[in-house]
């Protein structure tokens, strides 16, 4: 377990290495430099513009700039966020702990929802009722999240006023108790839009492994050997359709991710999304390798996760 | 249980006759309205004209027809993800035959390195190579669109591959001697078409709404040419004054999607085993 824990480790070490070191290229290799709205000018000095691309080192070969960014990294320097005029760090700092709760509460709704109601429909896969359900989540799947969004945003918040447009608190708003609430307000309609599509894959997923299970010779055994109904339900056919919503969440991981760049964006939230796509388009280069390195970091450590609890549900799993 | 196959096969014909609609209405696009998607016909006095007669859809900001410019659109959209479709499919075929029949230590790098590919979220490697451009033809988009897509038919590719050599069948042909290229053209592709539909348009459902939303951040298919993902650009300074410019669009991504999803999950229930 301790050994096979360190492989992934270091599997996911590499992993991160390489996500950060394609990105760090391309940008690169991206016609523009930080400094094309500021200094792109004719009316400014060639030697200049030439001095301030020296002075960051990137004139260098893109090589040797990876190879210095990654030690800095190490040694707990990002770098310095043209764009923003603050030290990538902190900008960095100030926008997880945002995205981090995005994606932490639409993650847990979307999973914890998608399997108990898929396991609910799976079990009783022969009511209209689970029926309706499951095609309902078809539909959900199909609408793109930033397209919920958009409705969300057009209907629940302009048309109707019941929630906020954007932001993540009403700025100069209650603190205390009323904050969290204020906040909580603002949470809703983003996590919808996120959340609702990943659910509703889980939740076939979920549908489908649930019932296959519900015929499997060993629910038979059980129930023939007196185990009591709801145990066999929770305990053994959950537990053995886990598996492949499991191996689908890891992989999942990163495509989640690419929601939150637009649903940021759209509900003007000051994440790590917005963070990434302003980086982007001002071709900010430490901010955007820092970004990366982050939403790197995340993806290795989701699916590693998911790796874990697909190892904890399906036993046959450890041996590998 | 009865009724069950029989409404999914219908959700399935359903869906395909969507998409074919789609298809048909993109290729007649001329045929089918009265205005030049590109043309402002009033800017001052027919801006924002809300669904009419003489403007089904309405018009938006500029005043050009909406109707005409979902009928554009879909030339655009469609046609890229097509062409993407294409380029992943093939791409991911390759790999993941490759990995398949290959010896073990290469199975393991192309294996890994699709793993990696995979950790990079798909949009933000999009964006980088988008946004670095600066703009993007339709063309090198769709094949951008492609080649950040084939990971996920790779590692399916490569799955049903290793499940297919153990069959009695590729087994006897390896074991005569049949040489790789040729096992891998006459004997294992075609045991993989079904696989293989079932990736593609499942590749299909998920090309769309990447285009549209790259379009839609500014980063796709550039105004004024038309594709489904800018037309909802256009009105997002006053979404609710101006509901129909965003929400046919709407509709037309997510019933393509809904459709190439229903036909995929009915093309894979039909050919599993």
């Amino acid at each position: 377990m301790g050994a096979a824990l360190l492989r992934r480790l270091a599997q996911g070490a590499l992993v991160v290495l390489f996500v950060v070191a394609t990105c760090f290229t391309l940008i690169r290799l991206a016609p523009g430099d930080p400094f094309f709205r500021a200094l792109d000018e004719g009316s400014v000095p060639a030697e200049v513009r030439s001095a301030q691309l020296a002075r960051f080192g990137y004139d260098r070969p893109i090589p040797e700039q990876f190879v210095r960014y990654v030690g800095n990294v190490v040694r707990g320097d990002f770098g310095w966020s043209h764009s923003r005029g603050q030290p990538v760090g902190a900008a960095i700092a100030a926008a997880l702990p945002a995205t981090l709760l995005l994606v932490g509460t639409a993650g847990l709704l979307a999973f914890v929802g998608g399997v108990s109601v898929g396991a609910w429909t799976g079990w009783h896969a022969d009511r209209s009722l689970s029926r309706g359900l499951d095609r309902l989540a078809m539909l959900l799947l199909s609408i793109p999240d930033y397209l919920l969004a958009l409705l969300a945003v057009m209907g629940p918040a302009l048309a109707w006023g019941l929630f906020p447009v954007g932001g993540a608190r009403t700025e100069f708003g209650p603190t205390g108790l009323l904050g969290v609430v204020d906040r909580l307000h603002h949470l809703a309609l983003p996590v919808l839009a996120l959340a609702l599509p990943i659910a509703a894959v889980v939740m076939r997923l979920q549908h489908a492994a649930m019932r296959e299970v519900r015929e499997a010779a060993f629910i038979r055994t059980a129930r023939a050997n007196g185990v009591r109904e709801t145990r066999i339900r929770w305990r053994h056919a959950l537990r053995n359709a886990l598996v492949p919503v499991l191996s689908y969440g890891g992989v999942q991981f990163a495509a989640a991710l690419s929601g939150v760049v637009v649903i940021e964006r759209i509900f003007a939230w000051p994440g790590m999304g917005r963070l990434l796509y302003e980086g982007v388009l001002s071709r900010d280069y430490p901010l955007i390798a820092g970004g990366v390195l982050v939403g790197a970091i995340g993806t290795v450590l989701g699916t590693m996760c998911a790796d874990l609890a697909l190892r904890w549900a399906d036993p046959r799993q450890r041996g590998a | 249980m009865n009724g069950a196959p029989r409404s999914r096969e219908l959700g399935a014909r359903l869906g395909a006759a969507f998409l074919a609609l789609v298809g048909l209405a993109a290729l007649a696009a001329p045929w089918l309205t009265a205005h030049a998607p590109t043309t402002q016909l009033d800017p001052v006095a027919l801006a924002w004209q809300p669904p009419s007669a003489a403007h089904w859809l309405g018009t938006d900001s500029y005043s050009r027809d909406v109707w005409s410019r979902l009928l554009f659109g879909a030339r655009a959209t469609m046609g890229i993800a097509l062409l993407a479709v294409t380029v992943s499919l093939t791409l991911g075929t390759l790999v993941g035959a490759l990995a398949a029949l290959a010896p073990r230590w290469i199975d393991t790098l192309l294996m890994r390195a699709t793993d990696a590919l995979l950790a990079i979220p798909r949009l933000l490697l999009l964006l980088l190579v988008v946004a670095g451009a600066g703009t993007l033809e339709v063309a090198p988009l769709a094949l951008l669109l492609g080649a950040t897509g084939w990971m996920t038919t790779a590692r399916v590719v490569r799955q049903e591959s290793s499940r297919l050599l153990a069959t009695p069948h590729l087994e006897g042909a390896r074991a005569l001697g049949v040489p790789s290229g040729r096992l891998l053209t006459r004997h294992l592709l075609p045991s993989l078409l079904p696989t293989l539909a079932v990736a593609a348009t499942a590749a299909f459902a998920a090309a769309v709404p990447l285009e549209s939303g790259l379009s839609y951040l500014g980063l796709g298919v550039r105004t004024p040419l038309p594709s489904w993902g800018n037309l909802l650009a256009d009105a997002e300074s006053q979404p609710l004054a101006h509901w129909w410019v965003i929400v046919f669009p709407t509709l037309a991504i997510a019933g393509t999607v809904l459709a190439a999803n229903a036909l995929a999950s009915a093309l894979e229930r039909r050919w599993r085993r």
